[in-house]
């Protein structure tokens, strides 16, 4: 059962939400329960649990209140990591991208908009999709620190990690190249499937496609090329039989 | 000729490679290991049976070896190889100068058992040490800024160190003709010294001019978009009172229908006239106002050429910028550049897209200030990983230079740090400086 929790100031708009969720819920037989429906941010930041469960989040951005919905956010990603926030406005806001970016928020919806209804209803689809992918897959997410958020990543998402000068590493995967302020050390810490191929890099083996001598190094599933080392190929070849 | 003199005739030659080759700043370890060969034997071969008529040969085929190595690198390399050369010579003055305070000669030297030696320990890290130091700063600057001398200037310090080293050549056949009495020592240590002051002072100042030079030209570049910049915000303040002016106008016209009760008139102007008063404000100008929130020059103009370029071009531009941006925690000049770079690379990739849409947002955040670039673009030739590095470009006639130095100045600076990602056709940088707000 994901929890919901709803903040919105106006009460009968609360009232309206709280009761679509509800039915909606109901109907198509979604797997969440209507954790807290709170008219002020902090009446929802005393009814969060201690530790983090993924919950979805509807909050309303015109909080007319002393914390804005920036800080609300932040403070809700803090107890709650993996948290979907979903914000809803009654028009289109002045930057959305930006606190699109700021709050790391799943998706903003207008309350005008006529198919308002219908988005919240995929909002919840989504998340129960997401919930249940990650659930079946039985898979930790590794968690790597980004200057200016928290990166989440399937190990299988994961072609190589290599480290850079001065205590950075940057991790190549399927989508994106990341940088991030971690040792190699700790990296490898993360999951014990990492092989190190190099003094300065970590490979997934399951995405290499082949290994070649000369130059001594491995194309990776997508193509791209991994630096390895010449003592190391001969220990990864007998890894990969 | 002496056991011993032999000896350290081969130590002295191998001091030498070592001296030059420390001090080049680029070459491959091909060349390098060429070096190592070459100048140890050719030198004490050539030595052993011309002595020093055969020095000019020697330099050149040093030169010549240099011709073969990286283009934009081979000057910096031909000249650091002459002045390592010239280094060495005159160490071994200085040496040969302290040898003959101590009251002996050149023939003794060649002669006797430990003298050479004395010569050697002198001369050893005179010549090692300077070397080795300097060609780590010379490979530090290049690796920031590998222009950091411009071609023209490059050229002029190659023939100068070549002319010296001509005249230093005579000097050493002259003095070797004459049995290298004290007094020619004395002179040739003085003369060549007074030389490579000269020369230092000379060249610092330079350096000193040309930096001042760029500086200046740079500032110079952000002072005119600035201007461009104030000037269209001018404009865009003209057009917002004309815009009121007439909505005010249309206001008294609708008041006057509806006073007069005129029903039909008043739908019928408001249906021709109002509609038409809304699109008069051009979004355009408007974005461009959100700039005013960026308080680095540097920063502001080149935003604002790149925007100004989105524009015209007629891509789909996003711009947000909400917080104030004061102060950043790098040099606003080499940001400067890494942003044109990037905004570059995703202004052409836009172009060449159906969608034709570029986002630039930029917000703090956890103590950080992010740029946040985002386009559309056409499928990418080469995997992700694979573009940042030099020679691979999405472009058609593009070196692929501009990501290349881009790497440079990310890895040269601590506080910042690039995510590249790419996804359905949509390609993101995200820039992030650490510890954003200057303290």
């Amino acid at each position: 059962m994901i929890p919901v929790y709803l903040c919105e100031d106006q009460k009968e708009a609360l009232l309206l939400l709280q009761k679509t969720l509800e039915n909606f819920i109901l109907i198509e037989c979604l797997d969440f329960r209507i954790a807290c429906a709170a008219a002020t941010p902090q009446e929802l930041l005393q009814a969060l649990p201690a530790n983090g469960c993924s919950a979805v989040y509807f909050l309303d951005i015109a909080l007319n209140n002393t914390m804005n919905g920036i800080e609300l956010a932040s403070q809700i990603r803090r107890a709650d990591p993996g948290a979907y926030l979903i914000f809803t406005t009654i028009h289109e806001e002045m930057a959305m991208e930006t606190f699109r970016h700021k709050v790391e928020a799943m998706d903003f919806l207008i309350k005008d908009s006529p198919n308002y209804a219908a988005q919240l209803l995929e909002c919840l689809r989504h998340v129960s999709q997401k919930a249940r992918q990650s659930h079946l897959a039985h898979k930790k997410k590794l968690l790597f620190h980004l200057p200016e958020r928290e990166l989440y990543l399937y190990p299988e998402e994961i072609l190589y990690i290599r480290a850079t000068e001065s205590h950075r590493i940057t991790i190549y995967t399927d989508f994106g190249i990341y940088e991030c302020r971690q040792t190699l050390r700790e990296a490898a810490a993360l999951w014990d499937g990492f092989f190190p191929c190099h003094r300065s890099v970590l490979v997934n083996p399951a995405r290499i496609r082949s290994l070649s001598k000369t130059p001594c190094q491995l194309l990776m599933e997508d193509g791209s090329v991994c630096p390895c080392s010449f003592r190391q190929a001969r220990a990864l070849s007998k890894y990969l039989k | 000729m002496s056991l011993s003199m032999f000896v350290t005739n081969i130590i002295a030659i191998i001091m030498m490679a070592y001296s030059i080759i420390q001090l080049l700043p680029r070459v491959s370890r091909r060349l390098r290991i060429v070096l190592w060969l070459y100048i140890p034997l050719a030198g004490s071969v050539t030595g052993i049976l011309f002595s020093f008529f055969s020095t000019p040969f020697f330099l050149l085929g040093i030169l010549l070896i240099l011709f073969f190595s990286e283009r934009s690198f081979r000057i910096w390399n031909m000249s650091a190889a002459l002045l390592g050369w010239m280094w060495c010579v005159l160490s071994s003055y200085i040496g040969s100068f302290l040898v003959s305070l101590m009251g002996y000669r050149y023939e003794q030297t060649q002669a006797s058992n430990w003298q050479p030696w004395l010569l050697i320990a002198i001369a050893l890290p005179f010549t090692c040490i300077p070397s080795a130091l300097a060609g780590k700063w010379l490979r530090r600057k290049l690796h920031a800024n590998p222009d950091f001398v411009p071609l023209p200037v490059l050229r002029l310090f190659f023939a100068d160190v070549a002319v010296c080293a001509g005249i230093f050549l005579l000097n050493i056949i002259y003095g070797y003709t004459l049995g290298f009495p004290p007094t020619v020592l004395i002179l040739s240590f003085l003369l060549f010294s007074a030389f490579a002051f000269v020369h230092l002072f000379l060249y610092r100042n330079l350096y000193r001019t040309t930096q001042e030079n760029q500086r200046l030209a740079l500032q110079a570049q952000a002072r005119q978009s600035l201007t461009e910049y104030t000037r269209r915000l001018e404009c865009h303040y003209q057009e917002m009172r004309r815009f009121r002016h007439d909505y005010m106008n249309l206001l008294s016209t609708l008041s006057g229908y509806i006073q007069a009760r005129d029903w039909e008139l008043l739908e019928h102007f408001f249906q021709t006239n109002l509609m038409g008063a809304g699109h008069s404000l051009s979004g355009k100008d408007a974005q461009i106002g959100r700039l005013s929130l960026i308080k680095v020059l540097e920063i502001k103009g080149i935003l604002y050429v790149k925007i100004v370029e989105a524009l015209n071009d007629g891509l789909f531009l996003t711009l947000e910028i909400t917080d104030e941006i004061s102060c950043i925690d790098m040099d606003p000049m080499s940001l400067s550049r890494l942003l044109g770079i990037y905004l570059d690379n995703a202004l052409e990739a836009a172009r060449a897209s159906r969608e034709k849409e570029l986002k630039l947002i930029i917000y703090q955040k956890n103590d950080c200030i992010v740029f946040h670039i985002e386009n559309t673009t056409p499928p990418l030739p080469a995997p992700l990983s694979q573009l940042s590095r030099e020679g691979v470009s999405g472009k058609e006639n593009h070196s692929g230079l501009g990501l290349y130095t881009a790497r440079q100045i990310i890895d040269s600076c601590q506080n910042l740090s690039v995510s590249t990602e790419y996804r359905d056709h949509l390609f993101q940088q995200i820039l992030t400086i650490s510890h954003g707000g200057c303290k």
